[in-house]
């Protein structure tokens, strides 16, 4: 029998390696990506951060777990079924200025892509211009932010601002996320949507993908 | 150039500290500027063979500058040890050089790996620096990388943060002050992602904020020094969820609260001339702040100089038997209670009682008890449902006349007039 602690507690330690055995293995077992994928790589994950949080755990310790969360990742990767038809919608996605650690941000990331749209990834510290001026180039149909800080957050705002006064904002759903955003904030600051983690947004564009074409 | 930095930069000095340091832990160091660009590589060290290499390519040399670039801007603005993965997956981490609060680069120490060169580190790599002509000769070099432990890696970064600072004369009262910004910094996020745990949470405007104003300065009014405390954290948040973190309104907001706390430690018995030289050196200091976990933090501290002398029970010997005392009357304020009650409950004599009031903070036992019982009043007058006479029994007074009368004595005005005012 196959125990996603296993993977969880490789994550904690670091190990790439383990994750990525324990992974193919689950895998062979049957297990199905995504629920490797929440329960496993994720989980541990989540672990690694609430130690962070209490400091029971150094950064660099962080950086190896993420490692091996990664490691994981790129074994279930091809496990997951891209959207045959490929989607019309078009996505743009990036953490705020200011903001260099992106982790929920690959989730995301591989959460879209799942779902066959086309996705311009901005990367990281990405600045208000950087984000008007792909919005302005590309014309997507969803734009996705995030930010880790409180400090950052504001850049959001700034952003939908600008898309405000460059009257690009109709065509346009912003869909926000982030550790410190919450659904009070992103209705402040006239985000369309809020998540608080990847299968939320997984689940919305499951059901909502073909409805958001703008054109 | 600036002077600061010219004094770091002796060369001599520079090299000879960063270069034991070196020495001693094995470990690369860099320093670099604002742009990323090398400026010494102390202790006559070279760089590995895999960094050269990566380097000797233009595309490889620019990826090392931008990303030093951006890792000493990161590093400065925490001003604390950055780590980070560079393009190539080495980890790497950039203690900020800070003199005066202005950024003069950073050291870029480690070039190293924390784990074993493992498959799926060519894997990283094929990704990473697939693209360079020179990656097959890159890979024969992986197995020259050096190997830390994370534990070793974070070692070695606080002690180079420690050699930095004192190489730039930081004093460590200015560390201390940054370390507790971030600590501010880290409460209100952990506090913004606990609530939105909590169901309840959305909906953040200022009507509840002012209500829950309200409820935090009546405990400043009577001494509560742990309430207030703790209504204060999450005031706090509310008004940066409000907010939106805009720094204007917040600095606007916390003025007025520091101006209603001041009068509030007042009422509770302070004195007139010293609050206002407390809110003085506040004002004073708040003109100059620009950081929103700052102003946080000058609200806590200005909230705690004030709560200090409402009631001081510090370093007073009966600190036990009236922090008791006021429990009680806290907990039971709203049964007619008096002096005989509290004393049994005690077990001591009412007498004794009196005196331990009058000593540890200057008013009787009825004065607080009638203290307490109106501030509830005035909370609970605002329910138009509730006649004045229920308010009265709500708060243990029996006498509808004689709560009157000391509603008026502590609040100026009558109950109905006080409720008609509101309406």
């Amino acid at each position: 029998m196959f125990n996603y602690q296993d993977i969880i507690d490789a994550i904690i330690d670091g190990d790439a390696e383990k994750t990525i055995i324990l992974t193919k293995q689950a895998l062979a077992q049957g297990y199905p990506g995504d629920y490797i994928l929440e329960k496993g790589l994720i989980a541990g994950m989540n672990k690694v951060a609430d130690k962070f949080r209490y400091k029971k755990v150094l950064v660099p310790e962080v950086l190896i777990s993420t490692r091996a969360m990664n490691a994981g990742l790129f074994i279930i990767e091809p496990y997951f079924k891209i959207s045959q038809k490929k989607s019309k919608v078009k996505v743009i996605l990036g953490t705020v200025a200011g903001d260099f650690h992106d982790i929920g941000k690959n989730l995301v990331k591989m959460m879209v892509m799942i779902t066959g749209a086309r996705l311009i990834d901005l990367g990281v510290d990405v600045t208000v211009s950087d984000f008007m001026d792909s919005v302005r180039k590309e014309k997507p149909d969803l734009l996705m932010m995030s930010a880790l800080l409180t400090t950052t957050m504001p850049v959001m705002k700034e952003v939908i601002e600008e898309l405000n006064s460059k009257k690009l904002r109709n065509n346009i759903k912003v869909i926000i996320g982030g550790a410190p955003v919450t659904e009070d904030f992103a209705k402040k600051i006239g985000a369309d949507y809020y998540f608080s983690n990847a299968f939320e947004l997984k689940y919305f564009l499951d059901n909502n993908i073909g409805k958001l074409v703008s054109k | 150039m600036n002077k600061p930095e010219e004094n770091l930069l002796d060369p001599n000095y520079l090299d000879e500290v960063l270069g034991s340091f070196s020495e001693a832990t094995g470990l690369q160091i860099e320093a670099i500027n604002n742009l990323g660009e090398t400026f010494a590589i102390p202790g006559n060290r070279e760089r590995c063979e895999f960094c050269r290499l990566v380097r000797s390519h233009p595309a490889g040399e620019k990826k090392c500058r931008d990303l030093y670039e951006r890792a000493s801007r990161e590093a400065s603005k925490w001003e604390e040890a950055y780590f980070f993965r560079c393009h190539a997956g080495l980890v790497m981490w950039a203690v900020p050089i800070v003199v005066n609060g202005a950024s003069f680069g950073s050291i870029i120490c480690g070039q190293v790996l924390l784990w074993e060169p493992d498959e799926y580190f060519i894997v990283e790599l094929k990704k990473l620096i697939g693209d360079l002509t020179n990656y097959k000769t890159l890979l024969e070099n992986v197995p020259n990388l050096k190997v830390v432990s994370p534990t070793r890696a974070q070692a070695a970064a606080d002690m180079l943060f420690v050699v930095v600072n004192h190489l730039v004369k930081r004093n460590i009262h200015v560390l201390e002050e940054i370390h507790t910004f971030r600590i501010q910094q880290q409460n209100i996020r952990e506090e913004l992602e606990t609530r939105k745990k909590e169901i309840s949470c959305d909906n953040y405007d200022y009507d509840s904020y002012m209500k829950n104003e309200r409820t935090f300065l009546r405990y400043i009014r009577l001494g509560d020094r742990t309430k207030a405390k703790s209504h204060l954290k999450s005031l706090l948040i509310d008004l940066y969820s409000i907010t939106l973190g805009d720094k204007l309104t917040i600095k606007h907001r916390l003025l007025e609260l520091s101006a209603l706390v001041s009068r509030a430690a007042v009422d509770g018995g302070i004195d007139a001339e010293r609050a206002v030289l407390i809110l003085n050196d506040y004002h004073k200091e708040v003109d100059k702040v620009d950081k929103v976990e700052e102003l946080f933090c000058r609200a806590n501290q200005i909230v705690e100089q004030f709560s200090d002398n409402v009631f001081t029970l510090e370093d007073k010997k009966h600190l036990g038997l009236v922090k008791m005392a006021r429990e009680y009357i806290m907990d039971n304020f709203h049964r007619p209670i008096n002096i005989e009650d509290i004393a049994q409950f005690l077990f001591i004599s009412s007498s004794h009682l009196s005196r331990l009031f009058r000593e540890e903070l200057d008013c009787t036992v009825n004065n607080y008890l009638t203290r307490v019982r109106i501030e509830k009043a005035v909370e609970l007058i605002k329910k138009p449902e509730l006649s004045v006479e229920q308010v009265s029994r709500a708060v243990g007074i029996k006498s509808q006349s004689y709560f009157t009368k000391v509603f008026k004595e502590y609040i100026g005005v009558t109950p109905l007039v006080y409720r008609n005012s509101l309406a």
